[in-house]
């Protein structure tokens, strides 16, 4: 009876002790292998215990090893997408089946006007375009102009769909391209306006004379005179293109010298004198005599014409043009032309630079202008290196002014 | 935020109101905007494409209606998804008059685009301004599901009523100087008016905002500002 419970003591102290030697290892192995996937960069310490046991701990540290492996390449696609994403001009949207934004880029931020990342954000609640919403619903592969809240006018093609419902949407801010169309259609339409009502003009007066007008002397006199100005006309228009495009081809030599704007000015004031005093306008001019620009006598003089010409035309009778100049900056002068006629509406200021763009159609016409002048004036002070630009005058008319480099001041060049 | 639902389609037809009201907010935030650039820019084209746009605004007063109606019907929802849908009959009540509101102040720029221009010219984009950037924080409260920022836009309110009084008696006082300016005057006062009753469906927009997250009628009530 001893002997029996003496020999189950044996057996069971045994199984104590055998169960403790086989458990400490395993239980190392789990503790490492925890603190493994909680820190990739740690490896299964070698084990003392059996081949099996070590063979263990070897294939954990090689799925360790996997592991980072994967989670580095993962990261490196990431950030290369994320470069490669934030560099393009186009915005790029990602949005998953439930249409949250999965990614968006640095141009889609910039066109939505958002500084956060709006991951996990519903696409269409916080851009609240309905177009959109047509477009993320299309099936297939579609496209809408759309104007952005307090954003650009944005082409979105829904181009691609990934993952089981997501869609990638990419952004093109398209108001430079529209609005160049706009100009090149109104230039196309403006052009061939300003050609034709001459042509029709002279080509009418001909056919009348023609018809038997020319015995005529009484009518004959003022078809003849219609011709006339209608052909001055066309080839004020023609002179003035012909200087356009070389100003355009960079052909336009220009003989830059330090002027004395005041001279100048006089200068220029002579071949606006007479159409000034028929509207009985007064024009008044505020230069100091030291005053002087590098530029081109000729030009400026074009330039200085141009402008007074404009201000004693679209001013209403009676009214009042100034014309000043004033050092601004420690290289440069401001030249500006103010008149208190209409002004100019706020929707045409930015575009009366254009070739042949009337802010009045009618107006300008029966004023006898070829609507190339303000062209050439922005031309030709681009070429001389300087700035143009036009803004309201306080209580109405309108500034046009321009800056060219200041010269050594003209008594200095005197002495 | 609107609890998880076991049902995948119910959960689905709640996003496509939510979505569907962003929608109809965007399209009146730019109705406001174009209204007013027609203003601004005596731009008949402008104008006219505004009034146009109104039916796009008037069919989803009806789709949203219609959406809302059959989920109350067929989910019976409870709770907040009950608060949302019920606050979502209203909200796009309160959008359609807003946009009506802007296709009047069009139908103003058609008559002001044949008149001779005020001098000086009042300076109504400011109003439009402030109107506007409530109109955005409403509906951006809405989205963001922010009691706080709707209070802000119910409290902003008074700030346009403000502005609207000053702007409206500097309108009056053209006439007083020259009596015939009022055919001018008077259109502008309708865009002013206008412009302020827009304002009070923004305020309506951010009461059901509050209503939609707190389960709070504030509607009719001293406001009480946000914490912070």
């Amino acid at each position: 009876m001893t002997f029996a419970l003496a020999a189950l003591a044996l057996v069971f102290a045994t199984a104590v002790v055998t169960t403790l030697i086989v458990r400490r290892p395993i239980r190392r192995l789990a503790v490492t292998t925890r603190d493994l996937v909680r820190d990739p960069s740690r490896r299964a310490p070698a084990l003392s215990g059996g081949a099996d046991l070590r063979e263990l701990a070897q294939w954990i540290n090689a799925l360790a090893e996997d592991a980072e492996r994967s989670r580095n390449a993962l990261h490196h696609e990431r950030t290369l997408l994320a470069s490669v994403a934030d560099g393009l001009t186009q915005g790029v949207i990602a949005i998953d089946g439930e249409r949250k934004i999965e990614m968006l880029n640095d141009a889609a931020r910039r066109m939505l006007g958002v500084q956060s990342s709006l991951v996990g954000e519903p696409l269409l609640e916080f851009v609240r375009v309905p177009e959109l919403r047509d477009l993320v619903d299309h099936p297939g592969d579609a496209s809408a102009e759309v104007q952005l809240p307090n954003g650009p006018r944005t082409l979105i093609r829904a181009a691609r769909t990934w993952g089981r419902a997501g869609r990638v949407l990419l952004l093109e801010d398209v108001t430079t391209v529209r609005k160049l169309e706009t100009v090149r259609r109104d230039f196309v339409a403006n052009v061939s306006h300003e050609l034709r009502t001459p042509v029709a003009v002279i080509r009418a007066n001909a056919e009348t004379l023609l018809a038997g007008a020319k015995d005529d002397p009484q009518i004959a006199g003022k078809l003849i005179d219609g011709l006339h100005r209608n052909a001055e006309r066309l080839a004020r228009i023609l002179a003035d293109l012909l200087d356009l495009s070389r100003l355009d081809a960079g052909q336009y030599r220009l003989d830059i010298a330090q002027v004395p704007v005041r001279s100048v000015t006089e200068q220029s004031l002579t071949a606006v004198e007479t159409q000034a005093q028929k509207r009985k306008v007064e024009i008044r001019v505020d230069i100091p005599d030291a005053i002087a620009v590098k530029a081109d006598p000729k030009a400026l003089d074009q330039i200085l014409v141009n402008l007074i010409d404009n201000g004693v035309k679209y001013t209403q009778a009676e009214g009042h043009v100034w014309v000043m100049a004033r050092e601004h900056g420690d290289d440069a002068v401001r030249i500006e032309v103010r008149d208190d006629g209409p002004g100019i509406a706020d929707k045409h200021r930015a575009r009366v630079f254009e070739r042949f763009y009337r802010a009045d159609p009618s107006r300008s016409r029966e004023a006898g202008g070829t609507g190339l002048g303000l062209s050439i004036v922005k031309h030709l002070v681009e070429s001389m290196g300087g700035e143009v630009g036009v803004e309201p005058n306080a209580p109405r008319g309108s500034i046009f002014w321009l800056q060219l480099p200041r010269a050594t001041s003209a008594r200095a060049m005197a002495s | 935020m609107i609890s998880s639902h076991t049902s995948k389609d119910f959960e689905t037809e709640l996003r496509t109101l939510r979505e569907r009201l962003c929608a109809m907010g965007g399209r009146c935030e730019s109705q406001i905007t174009l209204a007013m650039q027609s203003i601004a820019d005596r731009d008949d084209e402008i104008a006219r494409k505004v009034i146009e746009n109104d039916v796009a605004i008037d069919r989803d007063e009806n789709e949203i209606d219609e959406l809302a109606l059959q989920i109350l019907a067929t989910r019976q929802p409870v709770a907040s998804d009950l608060r949302f849908i019920t606050m979502s009959l209203k909200f796009v009540t309160d959008l359609e008059r807003i946009g009506d509101l802007a296709t009047g102040i069009a139908k103003r720029a058609l008559e002001l685009n044949h008149l001779q221009p005020l001098a000086p010219a009042p300076d109504l984009g400011r109003l439009a301004g402030l109107v506007h950037k409530n109109l955005k924080a409403a509906l951006d409260s809405f989205v963001s599901r922010d009691a706080d920022r709707a209070t802000s836009v119910i409290m902003f309110d008074r700030e346009i009523d403000k502005l609207n009084a000053s702007q409206f008696a500097e309108l009056i006082a053209h006439v007083a100087t020259d009596p015939a300016t009022v055919t001018r005057v008077l259109p502008l006062t309708s865009v002013c008016r206008y412009l302020e009753r827009i304002g009070d469906h923004v305020k309506n927009l951010a009461e059901e905002v509050v209503y939609m997250v707190r389960a709070q009628d504030v509607r009719h009530q001293p406001i009480i500002p946000p914490s912070n």
